[in-house]
């Protein structure tokens, strides 16, 4: 689904050129899990952005499904994150002046769906998440947890065949921090759909199907979890090579 | 809860901007008081701009209906502008084919018994007009038979409104002085005035024409008029003319002659220059409130971004909002509007000298058409406010957004600072080049040409400046006001880009003041030092009141050489005054003796004026005359004389305050030896003893004054009363200044609130640390008084420059008239303080929300 081929991005910040990410190559492959970890300011959430759209790479290229983003107009690629790609944040950055309802429809408004007809789909996925109670709640009325899942429902809403998370634990507890990965992980359950997860914490990433650790813009490991059969309990890994490491 | 999967189809739906209704909703919502504030700034600013409007159609509709009701519309008039028609032209006219014409004199007279009062006396040619002649001189209707008014030569007609409000009736008597002395006149007839007539209507009284060129010492007519019950008046207009001549002007049917287009062209200038101050700061308050809601709002901008939404998207939703506020403003200001025009009505009516009473504010004066278009150019120009804030959403970086880095909104600005720089470079060399043009050339024309772009770089400057002394404010803060200073001054500085564009607002609406202030304290003084300059006399004699702007009882020699005899009076100079037609305008001639005129010091000139050896074949020039007409000192004009058209050299320039098309001085002997006009409008008295002023000015009264009509002014009064007339014709300014205040300290308040709740984390920290609530609002009280006092320094200057521009282009092209910028140094420095003043009151409600800051949510809970 998405590949990635000697990726590098750098930024100028106070006179200095920071080269975030530096020839990074990857491939997600429709359905898998994956997650990036490495300390911070290793380019994680860099290369995420880049995923997205949200950022331009500097050098190499970015396809999503074939298409390379590089190529694409913003609007183009901004219609591509409103469609096919669902975002979550750490700090779920939701609409504070909107409802949760709203918040989730927004995705459906913006593809120009009648209020209605969104609300109606984003009460589906709310009903499913656990948050129809909460619907008419702002944001500031939400614990964090709540908040966090109302970010999945808006980036689940428009059915996307790409959920790209940054940090969706960070700033949450142990307990709903699992409730949002447990989320995460079952978007994957379909076979179409694929999560990309940037977290720093073991824990979570111990969830995701492959593992990449970044440290100063490169990637320096590549690991694929094994099941081991012993249910949902993935703490325990076997080290399997991935692909070469650029 | 297990987890399950989700099935949601995605169509893709053809409904641009869903989105759009319920974020506009949403945000405004969550900003109530700041939305408030603008949307009552702006309503103020569409308010002043309807008023001016409603003002200036309602004014001019009826001056219109005054000069209609008064001249009518179904007949021709052949006149001399004052200075009297032959009898001989009468014959002349009424052999044209088609025409009916009577001759017509027009004077006034004060009655004393039964009453006393004043009546303005039409003497009109009834037989020869008849009944349908008498109808067409402003639609007056008798029903007396016309032979009455010729068989005793004492008959008059007066209005029934006149006769009721009097306790007269038909057969009557009323005791008028005249020339001739006291008389007798009889009512022998009423006649109705159509509703519409001015208030002048009302003491009318028609007699025989004749006997009033008797009774009132008049040898010629002053005007004849000419109707038709066969042929359309517009096809009599060309046979006339040319049949008249020189002698005389042939005006058409309906035509202004009492100086009401250059009264209305004045208001209009000065209404515009209002409507479009107003206009401007609507932009600037809405430029202030969309700056800052994409400031405040740049994350939620980022997040929608990220989830799907397009820069068009973005764009269109910034101008969404500014149309939103913008339809709602005009609904109403429009209501504001008709309110604020009463409020003004009385002000723009002393303007007009009194020449409109019954000035009716119609909202039904207003065509469909007008309203729409002033409803469009007001949201126009408010939607233009929100055109670059706009631009900058587009600009959010999502990424800083996303990451929380974009709180100073500086991320907004970063792809568009060198296209900027571009733009200014190509601006400046232009303005550059324009301005040595204009320097060299002394062109007005590229000046006006250069001045939009002068704005646009001063206003870069402006931005530049402002910043700089944002980011600077909480080191200016403390030295001047310590701990609290600093605290205000971190409020400048915790958004610069806020804090420039509030500063913008606030300079725009006092430089608008201060350029207003400018232009009119250097009017008025350049008024008050032509008026002292140009009217030396010790005391000043003029003739009557006017009808409908034409003067009547006129002065004949007599007067002037009779005040001559009185003791103390050293010498008389007379004053006459006229409109001739050249190249197919009204220009002003005024007769006078030139020498002595000059040895009085009474030409003003802006340069050397020396009055050549012979005075024969000779006329001055105003500035506005030679740059109207593309004339230059030495050139020869010709001048429509009743002799015929005659050749005149310019000699000199001369300072005259006389209307766009400018004016003209002759000799008073050459003047009298080409139109054969001997009578005076004015007399300029000079004594042996200026002492004896009042003395003398009582003993013309006894002997003349009413005899002649005649109205005596020391010096002092003269120059006051005419310099007076004009301030109030600008009075209502002080109003709409005031007003304009109001929306600048509105824009200030939506600055300093979004400033507070966006510092609601540090003004926390900061009573967590020790600082107290009444410190925290002095402290957002001086981040007022900070913004609007560096606003008030440059806009003070800015206006200055501004007010230069007005003297010296707008009023020098548009009035033609001579202004020398001097900027009332005083009333600018009150308008400064005034506001800061102001500022400092209007503080105290948006600085009392700091007081309620709670520490614990203000820290730990965003």
């Amino acid at each position: 689904m998405i590949s990635i081929r000697g990726v590098s991005k750098t930024f100028a910040r106070g006179g200095h050129v920071v080269r975030a990410v530096d020839g990074v190559s990857l491939e997600v492959p429709a359905g898998e899990f994956l997650v990036i970890t490495g300390p911070s300011g290793s380019g994680k959430s860099t290369l995420l952005h880049l995923i997205a759209g949200v950022e331009r790479p500097s050098g190499g290229e970015i396809r999503f499904e074939g298409a390379l983003l590089s190529a694409m107009s913003d609007r183009e690629v901004t219609l591509l994150r409103r469609r096919r790609i669902g975002l979550v944040f750490q700090s779920a950055n939701l609409l504070p002046a909107l409802s949760v309802d709203e918040n989730v429809a927004l995705p459906l408004l913006l593809d120009g769906a009648p209020m209605r007809e969104a609300r109606k789909r984003a009460m589906r996925v709310l009903d499913v998440l656990g948050l129809a109670e909460r619907r008419r709640h702002r944001p500031g009325e939400l614990s964090g947890g709540e908040m966090q899942r109302v970010a999945i429902a808006r980036a689940l809403v428009i059915d996307p065949i790409l959920i790209l998370a940054d940090e969706p634990t960070g700033s949450l507890d142990s307990s709903a921090g699992n409730d949002v990965l447990t989320w995460l992980r079952s978007v994957t359950e379909d076979a179409r759909r694929s999560v990309v997860m940037v977290t720093h914490d073991p824990v979570a990433a111990s969830r995701g199907d492959r593992v990449v650790a970044m440290r100063d813009g490169r990637l320096v490991s590549d690991e694929r979890a094994i099941d081991t059969g012993r249910g949902d309990d993935r703490s325990l890994r076997f080290h399997t090579p991935g692909p070469a490491v650029a | 809860m297990r987890p399950e999967r989700t099935h949601v189809s995605t169509p893709r739906f053809g409904r641009p901007f869903a989105s759009h209704p319920l974020l506009i909703r949403r945000w405004l919502g969550a900003i109530r008081t700041r939305t408030l504030l603008t949307w009552l700034g702006l309503s103020i600013g569409c308010a002043a701009m309807f008023s001016v409007q409603l003002l200036s159609v309602s004014i001019e509709r009826a001056l219109t209906a005054s000069i209609r009701a008064a001249f009518g519309e179904r007949f021709i008039a052949i006149s001399n502008a004052g200075a009297g028609v032959d009898e001989s032209l009468l014959g002349d006219v009424s052999d044209v084919p088609g025409v009916a014409v009577s001759p017509v004199v027009y004077a006034s007279a004060t009655t004393h018994a039964p009453f006393e009062g004043r009546l303005q006396i039409v003497g009109i040619d009834l037989v020869r007009s008849g009944l349908e002649g008498f109808a067409s001189f402003g639609g007056l209707r008798m029903q007396v038979d016309p032979l009455v008014l010729v068989a005793d030569a004492r008959s008059i007609l007066v209005s029934r409104a006149f006769a009721d409000a009097h306790h007269v009736a038909v057969g009557d008597e009323l005791s008028a002085l005249t020339p001739q002395g006291l008389q007798r006149l009889e009512i022998r007839g009423l006649i109705e005035t159509p509703p519409s007539a001015s208030a002048s209507a009302a003491a009318l009284a028609v007699m025989d024409v004749y006997a009033a060129q008797e009774l009132f010492q008049r040898r010629q007519f002053d005007e004849l008029l000419v109707w038709s019950s066969t042929v359309d008046l517009s096809r009599l207009v060309g046979p006339l003319r040319s049949v008249v001549g020189g002698r005389a002007q042939v005006l058409p049917a309906g035509s202004d002659r009492g100086g009401a287009e250059a009264m209305l062209q004045g208001l209009r200038i000065g209404l515009s220059l209002i409507g479009g101050v107003a206009g401007g700061l609507g932009i600037c308050l809405v430029y202030a409130f969309a700056s800052m809601a994409v400031l405040a709002r740049a994350r939620d901008l980022a997040v929608l971004r990220a989830i799907g939404m397009t820069r068009g998207g973005v764009r269109t939703i910034v101008l969404s909002e500014a149309l939103l506020l913008a339809l709602l403003a005009v609904l109403s200001g429009w209501v504001l509007g008709v309110v604020l025009a009463r409020l003004l009505l009385p002000f723009a009516q002393a303007g007009m000298d009194g020449y409109v009473r019954d000035v009716r504010l119609e909202v039904s004066s207003l065509s469909w058409g007008q309203i729409g278009r002033m409803a469009g150019m007001a949201c126009g120009a408010m939607i233009c406010g929100g055109i670059v804030p706009a631009r900058w959403a587009t600009h959010v970086s999502v990424a800083d957004g996303l990451t929380g880095r974009v709180e100073t909104g500086t991320a907004l600005v970063r792809s568009s600072r060198r296209r900027t720089r571009v733009a200014l470079a190509v601006l400046g060399s232009v303005a550059a080049f324009v301005l040595g043009s204009t320097v060299m050339t002394e062109s007005p024309t590229a000046l006006l040409v250069g001045a939009p772009i002068l704005v646009v770089l001063g206003s870069q400057v402006l931005v530049a400046s402002f910043g700089f002394i944002a980011r600077r404010a909480p080191a200016l803060g403390c030295r001047v006001w310590g701990a609290e200073g600093a605290m205000a001054g971190m409020g400048l500085s915790s958004s610069p880009r806020r804090t420039v564009t509030a500063l913008l607002t606030f300079t725009a609406v006092i430089a608008a003041i201060g350029a207003t202030t400018v232009f009119l304290g250097s009017f008025r003084e350049s008024i008050d030092r032509w008026f002292v300059a140009t009217f030396p006399q010790d005391l000043t004699v003029l003739s009557g009141t006017s009808i409908k702007g034409v003067h009547v009882n006129p002065l004949p020699p007599l007067v002037g050489a009779r005040i001559r005899e009185l003791p103390d009076v050293a010498e008389v100079l007379s004053v006459r005054t006229r409109t001739i037609e050249y190249r197919g305008e009204e220009v002003y001639l005024m007769a006078q003796h030139l020498r002595p005129a000059a040895r009085r010091g009474i030409l003003v000139r802006p340069d050397t004026l020396d009055l050549p050896d012979s005075l024969m074949g000779v006329v001055l020039a105003t500035p506005a005359f030679l740059r109207h007409f593309g004339k230059h000192v030495g050139d020869v004009v010709q001048l429509p004389t009743p002799g015929g058209t005659r050749d005149f050299t310019i000699a000199g320039q001369y300072l005259e305050f006389a209307g766009t098309t400018g004016a003209l001085q002759i000799d008073a002997e050459e003047y009298e030896k080409h139109w054969g006009d001997s009578l005076v409008d004015m007399l300029e008295v000079f004594l042996a003893d200026a002492g004896n002023a009042e003395r003398v000015r009582l003993a013309i009264l006894r002997e003349l004054g009413d005899q002649y009509d005649l109205r005596v002014m020391g010096r002092e009064e003269f120059v006051s009363n005419s310099a007076e007339r004009i301030s109030r014709s600008f009075s209502f300014t002080a109003v709409l200044d005031f007003l304009f205040v109001l929306i600048g300290i509105l824009g200030i308040s939506v600055t300093v609130l979004t400033s507070l709740v966006e510092r609601k984390r540090d003004l926390g920290v900061l009573r967590a640390i020790g600082a107290l609530s009444e410190q925290l609002v002095r402290s957002a009280r001086l981040e007022f008084v900070m913004i609007s006092g560096i606003a008030a320094v440059a806009g003070t200057l800015v206006g200055i420059v501004g007010g230069k521009f007005l003297t010296d282009v707008v009023v020098r092209e548009g009035l033609g008239w001579y202004v020398p910028c001097r900027p009332p140094w005083l009333e600018l420095a009150a308008v400064a303080v005034g506001t800061v003043v102001l500022s400092w009151i209007a503080s105290a409600m948006p600085a009392r929300r700091v007081s309620r800051v709670a520490v614990g949510d203000a820290i730990w809970r965003e």
